[in-house]
């Protein structure tokens, strides 16, 4: 059987990614680990897991980008960047938390929280510059519609009561003020994204749809960890949001390849 | 590994034997459909009165080979995020119905000044 280059790429993606995943099981726990081995490991590997899997997506959006022109490409670099935050980020935070440095000043003054504001932001300006270049219209483009909504959305959830929380208030309330972030601008990606999907080609439907699913993770994933924060007083943590973030790693693959393979005719 | 399926086996039943498919296929590529409207609905128009699975009239097929030209220099020249050649385009094309196709597109081209006299 011949193999074409995208799913050669795939392959390679999805190698890589088992490959850390079982030489995670080999990292000696470090003595900052405070919980069992079993744990440690499944945390471990979960994150570069899901960190990976990410990572390939975001290959694979870019795999496709050399076929079209300047403006989509633009599209797809911020959208790929993006795309590796959440990832990044979401491992970041277990790295920290594992190998004991939740202590340190990028924790404490909030660092932590940067790739997920970026991401968020980047995944957006990625969609709304694609909408743009193939002339979507939609209120979701707009500046001066997407900034009221993100105040009035982070200013409610901020007043919303919640469980008492072991983080200082402020912290609690950046937090969750990030997540909502996310939900918004996720939120209005898939909102254009659907659009696009309206004006597109047959060519083109099953990548932006793969794309509209793989948002749709993301919507989901945020806002079970701002729901949970705001029930539990803290961030989830174990098997469920592992899964689900694996999970919209795997969405996010798929659509990267998708998007690959639009490149052929 | 079905979710990421390798699709080389899939080029040859791609292969085009009609000017409708032509033109539908091409009308698909382009990435804002609205801008190409007006030949959308024409091929919708044509595929509707005179195709169902028989042959199409000559008529037909040059009304349609007129739409894919139409659509193909859209794609090749107005795109908002893609180039396309015109080689590519037409490499799904079977040799009948290519040759159809470059005969109707030279047939149009204005003819050369000496052969005008």
């Amino acid at each position: 059987m011949v193999m074409d280059t995208t799913f050669k790429t795939v392959l390679a993606v999805i190698l890589i990614t088992l490959l850390g995943y079982t030489t995670s099981f080999l990292v000696p726990i470090p003595a900052s680990w405070s919980g069992s081995a079993l744990g440690f490991y499944w945390t471990l590997a979960d994150s570069v897991l899901f960190t990976l899997l990410h990572a390939g997506a975001a290959v694979l959006f870019l795999s496709a980008i050399g076929t079209y022109k300047a403006a989509l490409r633009t599209a797809y670099i911020k959208i790929a960047f993006g795309i590796v935050l959440v990832g990044g980020g979401l491992a970041q935070v277990v790295f920290l938390n594992i190998f004991g440095l939740i202590k340190t000043p990028w924790v404490q003054y909030g660092g932590v929280m940067l790739p997920f504001v970026i991401a968020g932001l980047s995944i957006y300006l990625g969609t709304r510059s694609m909408a743009a270049t193939i002339g979507v219209r939609s209120v979701l483009r707009s500046i001066w519609f997407m900034a009221p909504l993100l105040v009035v959305y982070v200013t409610i959830v901020i007043l919303l009561p919640h469980a008492s929380s072991p983080l200082p208030e402020p912290v609690f309330d950046i937090s969750n003020a990030i997540s909502t972030w996310d939900v918004v601008l996720y939120g209005a990606s898939l909102g254009l994204v659907l659009k696009i999907r309206t004006y597109s080609g047959k060519h083109y439907a099953k990548a932006i749809s793969w794309l509209a699913i793989g948002l749709t993770g993301s919507v989901v994933i945020t806002m079970y960890v701002l729901i949970a924060t705001l029930i539990s007083g803290v961030p989830p943590t174990g098997v469920l949001i592992n899964s689900i973030v694996t999970i919209g790693g795997l969405l996010y693959l798929k659509a990267g390849y998708s998007f690959a393979r639009t490149k052929e005719l | 590994m079905v979710v990421f399926k390798n699709l080389m086996s899939r080029q040859q039943s791609e292969i085009m034997t009609n000017a409708l498919d032509l033109a539908k296929t091409a009308a698909g590529f382009a990435s804002n459909q609205t801008v190409i409207e007006p030949l959308i609905a024409e091929t919708k128009q044509i595929s509707n009165q005179s195709y169902f699975g028989s042959q199409l009239s000559r008529t037909d097929e040059e009304e349609l080979f007129n739409i894919y030209l139409q659509i193909e220099k859209y794609l090749m020249t107005a795109d908002p995020i893609r180039t396309f050649n015109k080689e590519e385009l037409r490499s799904k094309a079977s040799v009948g119905l290519r040759t159809r196709l470059e005969n109707y597109e030279h047939n149009l081209a204005p003819l050369p000044p000496q052969l005008m006299t």
